[in-house]
């Protein structure tokens, strides 16, 4: 059967709902990601027309959450590009550490925990966990909670391992999880120096004097006029010389804050902010 | 007349995919999209081996690169290649299709979407049915559909789930779809 297939025209309508409902964020997404979940969605919930899912995201909040959380359509995996978190450990750390100041790490947008997670491994293996402080922000109370449950898909489990050994931890992936009801969670005391925190926008800056900022693969989901918007605030958010992590597959050539900052390293997306 | 070109292709097309960007000529007047499944976790080597022999650029594209005419766009690694309307490439960390990402499927629905029928899309060999309804797509909205002929296919799955949705405007042997390639620059360039 051929695929459900999305007009421009009915996109706008849902992501105008949505901004009467208080997400503005919605309407700068980038078209074609933005339709091709809309699609998936609408097929998953067994609506006919898109003007269905117009009238419940004006009438029922739980499912208006829950379309945030779906409609943040990432998925990712443990240490997704071993090379970037080794960059991290090996050259990033030392430096942001070396002043004996607490350091502050801010996840804007998250939907899943795996970049999470994977920093506080990194941090807990290098000694670091104390002198950290943790702050996550997601649109969608479904994310947050489904976040800090600490659950764990074990259909990532095998490529989350094959990413843990090239990025050569210490241990094993499993040390860090229990088993619960044929689930996979990872240990409730990681996420003891982490702030869950919910907002409508992304633009609501969550914080201030940020020293790293890591933003993996969202502003691909987002077009150049919010994507600019974004930066204005995490520019705002991060210290002088603060560190800003974005996909490997993105950049900031495009972008109006190219000249705000310098990349770390050519192969790994890694940028510091020009003091 | 036609504004781009989208290849599809899995196990089995390396070869074929090496053949036709040889053959190209280097003024080649369209961007070639090229979805190809391949290894998640290595992310450099592949458009190296492409780029050895291919008479055009190959490129990974960046998110919101610009899409130009005369290079041929391979897909990243871990990423979902898309193409966005205003000539713009977007890449996505949805959930893989058909156990894919790269996915075939969603690089083809993005580009007929944009396209329309100024695209042609091409599904090769490979070895599940991911490009199938990508390639539906294009046909629904007007566009150029050509098959690699299964019994020239190492592996004929894709091709043969393409044409189970699909009546198809060509079913060609990679020669064919060569010279039906260079035809193409030579009404261009006329």
């Amino acid at each position: 059967m051929a695929r459900f297939n999305l007009g421009i025209t009915d996109v706008r309508k849902i992501t105008g709902a949505l901004t009467e409902k208080g997400y503005p964020d919605f309407a700068g997404y980038a078209l074609m990601s933005l339709k091709l979940s809309l699609e998936k969605i609408i097929s998953n919930h067994g609506f006919k027309e898109s003007g269905a899912m117009v009238s419940r995201i004006y009438s029922d909040d739980n499912f208006t959450d829950s379309l945030i959380d779906e409609l943040s359509v990432e998925t990712t995996e443990m240490f997704r590009d071993p090379s970037m978190w080794r960059l991290l450990r090996e050259r990033i750390f030392p430096g942001i550490f070396g002043t004996g100041d607490k350091i502050k790490f801010w996840l804007p947008g998250s939907v899943s925990s795996e970049d999470l997670v994977s920093l506080i491994i990194l941090l807990k293996e290098s000694d670091l966990t104390t002198r950290s402080a943790i702050i996550l922000t997601s649109l969608s109370g479904k994310s947050l909670d489904n976040i800090a449950s600490g659950v764990f898909r074990s259909s990532k489990m095998e490529v989350s391992e094959a990413n843990y050994t090239k990025f050569q931890g210490k241990g094993e992936l499993s040390e860090y999880m229990v088993k619960e009801g044929g689930k996979f969670f990872w240990n409730k005391n990681l996420f003891s120096e982490v702030t869950f925190s919910l907002g409508k926008s992304h633009l609501e800056a969550s914080a201030t004097c940020v020293n790293c900022i890591i933003f993996r693969d969202k502003m691909i989901y987002m077009n150049l006029t919010l994507s600019n918007k974004m930066l204005d605030v995490i520019c705002r958010s991060l210290s002088g010389g603060g560190y800003f992590i974005i996909g490997s597959g993105e950049s900031l050539t495009h972008t109006l804050f190219d000249k705000h900052f310098s990349q770390v390293d050519q192969n790994e997306k890694i940028y510091q902010k020009i003091r | 007349m036609y504004k781009a070109i989208i290849i599809g292709g899995s196990a089995g097309s390396f070869q074929v995919v090496t053949r036709i960007l040889s053959s190209l000529h280097k003024d080649f007047p369209l961007p070639v999209l090229l979805s190809l499944h391949r290894l998640k976790h290595i992310r450099s080597g592949f458009v190296e081996a492409l780029s050895l022999k291919s008479s055009i650029p190959v490129k990974e594209p960046g998110d919101k690169d610009h899409i130009r005419p005369g290079i041929a766009y391979l897909a990243p690694s871990n990423y979902h290649m898309l193409i966005e309307l205003g000539s713009r490439f977007a890449l996505s960390t949805a959930a893989p299709v058909n156990h894919s990402r790269p996915s075939i499927d969603l690089s083809f629905f993005s580009a007929a979407q944009a396209y329309r029928e100024k695209l042609i899309g091409i599904i090769l060999s490979g070895a599940n049915r991911d490009g199938a309804q990508g390639l539906e797509r294009v046909a629904s909205l007007g566009g150029k559909t050509i098959v690699q002929d299964p019994d020239e296919c190492q592996v004929p799955v894709m091709p043969k789930e393409s044409l189970k949705l699909t009546g198809v405007d060509h079913i060609l042997n990679s020669s064919q779809i060569i010279e039906f390639l260079k035809k193409i620059n030579r009404n261009a360039l006329d």
